[in-house]
This record gives C-alpha cells, sequence and structure tokens, in this order.
C-alpha cells in the first residue's frame, strides 16, 4: 500500500496548534505585550472553530506561496 | 473591516528598528549562514542576527509594505493568517537543510541587539533545546475510528453482552427495558476499551521510531471534517534517518488495526514546533503538555 503523507499540504487547525501553543518564547524580550498577541490567538482560535471548516493549503509547488484550497464541509 | 489610522499610528512605531525572529538555528562563531532565497514575513527578506554559537533568523519589519504595522496587521484574521503561513514558510524551508528551533508565531524584537542579548541571556537552554531537536523533524500522525466497523467487528461481543442477550429473549418488558440499556452500556464500554487499547499500542509503536512524542488535542469532527471519529491526534519528534522506518510503522499499524475501523492520517514534517519545550523570559513553560 502507499501512505499518503500530505507533503505539501498542511490544515490550518494543525498549524495554528503549533505555530501559536508551542515553539519558543521570548516574551521578556519581545515588544509585542503578550496581552496584545493573546488577543490575536482566541479571535483566530473562534475563526478556526466557526467557518474556517477543514480549511486547507496547499504548497505551490513553484512559487512557494501558500494557496488556500477548500474542501467541502 | 480594520479601520486604521495611518500617520497616527505610525510614528508610534518609527522610531524602532524592529524585528521579527522565526527561529533560531546553531552556528559557529563567525560562520556565515548560507541561506536558500526566502521570503519572509509580507515578502521581506530574511537574515540572521548572530549569537554566542547560535544564530536567528530574522526580518527588519518596521510596518507592512502597506504602511500598516504588525500589531495592527493582526487584528485582522485574514492578515493575521497569512503571515503565520509566512512565519511557517521561511521555517518549512530550511528544515530539509538544517536543524531549527522555532519561535512560536508572534516574536518582535525592538533592534538586532534585543535578538543577541535574549540569545546570551538564554544561551545555555536554546543549545540545550537545539541538542534534543539536532537533526529531527516533527510528524504528526492522527487516528480515526469508523465507530461502525469498530463495533459489528466486536461483533456479538463479550460473555456479559452475550449473557445479557440470552436472558433478553425470555424476559418480560420491564426486565427487557432493563436489559436494552444494560447491553447498549456495555456495547459502548467495549469499544472504548478497543479504542483505548488500540490508541496505547499505536503510541507505543510509532514511540519506538521517535526520539519523543506528546499528544495533541483532540479536533473535532467540526475542525477536521471527516466522518470517522479522531481518537488521537499526536506529534512526534523523528529523527530524518529513522524517517523511513517510521513511515513503515504507520503501515504496520494500519495493516492491524484497519480491519477494525481505524485509520492513519500522518501529517508533516513540520518544524519541531511541539518539542522546543520552552517559554523563556517570564518562568513559566506550559509547552509540555
Amino acid at each position: 500500500m502507499t501512505l499518503r503523507t500530505e507533503h505539501d499540504e498542511l490544515a490550518l487547525a494543525d498549524l495554528l496548534d503549533r505555530a501559536l501553543n508551542k515553539g519558543i518564547v521570548l516574551w521578556g524580550e519581545a515588544t509585542i505585550s503578550l496581552a496584545g498577541v493573546e488577543l490575536v490567538y482566541v479571535g483566530l482560535k473562534v475563526l478556526v472553530a466557526s467557518y474556517a471548516t477543514a480549511e486547507r493549503f496547499r504548497c505551490a509547488a513553484k512559487s512557494g506561496a501558500w494557496l488556500i484550497k477548500s474542501e467541502g464541509v | 473591516m480594520l479601520r486604521f489610522e495611518q500617520d497616527e499610528n505610525r510614528s508610534a512605531y518609527a522610531d524602532v528598528r524592529r524585528v521579527y525572529v522565526y527561529g533560531i538555528v546553531r552556528a559557529e562563531d563567525g560562520e556565515e549562514i548560507s541561506l536558500p532565497p526566502l521570503d519572509g514575513l509580507s515578502g521581506f527578506p530574511v537574515r540572521t542576527i548572530p549569537g554566542n554559537g547560535m544564530a536567528a533568523l530574522v526580518t527588519s519589519l518596521e510596518t507592512s509594505a502597506a504602511g500598516v504595522p504588525f500589531e495592527e496587521e493582526l487584528k485582522d484574521p485574514g492578515r493575521a493568517k497569512s503571515l503565520i503561513l509566512d512565519h511557517h514558510s521561511v521555517l518549512q524551508r530550511l528544515i530539509g537543510e538544517r536543524t531549527v528551533l522555532p519561535m512560536r508565531f508572534g516574536a518582535l524584537f525592538a533592534g538586532d541587539e534585543k535578538v543577541s542579548n535574549a540569545l546570551d541571556e538564554h544561551r545555555h537552554v536554546l543549545l540545550e533545546a537545539l541538542e534534543r531537536v539536532e537533526g529531527a523533524r516533527e510528524w504528526g500522525v492522527k487516528i480515526y475510528c469508523d465507530l461502525s466497523v469498530l463495533r459489528s467487528h466486536l461483533g456479538e461481543g463479550s460473555p456479559a453482552i452475550l449473557a445479557a442477550q440470552g436472558e433478553l429473549a425470555a424476559a418480560k418488558e420491564g426486565r427487557a427495558f432493563f436489559l436494552h440499556r444494560r447491553i447498549a452500556r456495555l456495547s459502548e464500554e467495549e469499544a472504548d476499551q478497543a479504542i483505548a487499547q488500540c490508541v496505547e499500542a499505536s503510541r507505543q509503536r510509532l514511540r519506538a521510531e521517535a526520539r519523543a512524542e506528546t499528544a495533541m488535542k483532540l479536533q473535532s469532527a467540526d475542525v477536521h471534517g471527516r466522518s470517522d471519529e479522531m481518537v488521537w491526534n499526536g506529534t512526534l519528534l523523528v529523527a530524518k534517518p529513522a524517517e523511513k522506518r517510521f513511515f513503515a510503522s504507520v503501515v504496520e499499524l494500519t495493516h492491524i488495526h484497519g480491519p477494525r475501523g481505524f485509520r492513519y492520517e500522518p501529517n508533516g514534517p513540520w518544524p519541531p514546533f511541539s518539542f522546543a519545550a520552552c517559554r523563556l523570559g517570564e518562568g513559566e513553560d506550559d509547552s509540555a503538555n
């Protein structure tokens, strides 16, 4: 059998779970207030939870740009 | 829609040369780090700031091409989403070639010097984290379960269910109602148990090919958009030479558990976001979950 690895495709929810919740944080030095960024996060999470259902992005192989790929819900 | 009073806001940010940080790589002192041509946030170029045995991957960022400061752009969900994708793309382009410790989205510093200071101050912890993820990438694996397949595979069920069914044939109305409910509850418990066993066995099998493993929160059907139920949303740190074996183990698990309705969906590779595991500067580490 072959395995589909979604090498060039990512789900918005999977990205937000990582880029907004994980990764190194050096808030003590950063210029944006933690509260300011947290507000943005809350807004984005609502976005994901509501209408951005199963939104996926496909990386265009040549340009490297991320294209939104709508998937039937 | 975002309303933006350009002149007023611009003056508030105009006097700082601000720097956005994507991630940190290891670098010998004086080493020239060759980056592939990279578009950073809003298409601005990516450069490096050397630190003590490390280098930060950054973009100078005062305002967007349209003259809007970063903080203001974040208030527009569409723009914020596109900036997060830009952040990810930079890291993603690099993980094929070298180990990158990804920053959480939104790390904006007041100039190069502040970035160097941060690298200095947290040198020990950052180098340790880089060591942990050295030569490895993050791969997610989601397990879905088709409950109807699982239930039919479990068939007539456990001795307790069979006994209840046997009794049901001869039972009077009141007793029958009770027995029906008992059978439903027992079947549900049986399915839950089968799911827990499959998840645990899968977790251990995948973990055997990985350097570390952690569970992310389960996504509801609204988010994943499938008809099956998500029963595990794991993510693993896999050394590059072990990736082949890791994928072989996913295939193996599909052979073993697929007939009972379990489906494995890998995703990645990701920069090792989930294994960076530090939150520095306020004495708290919340990323170890």
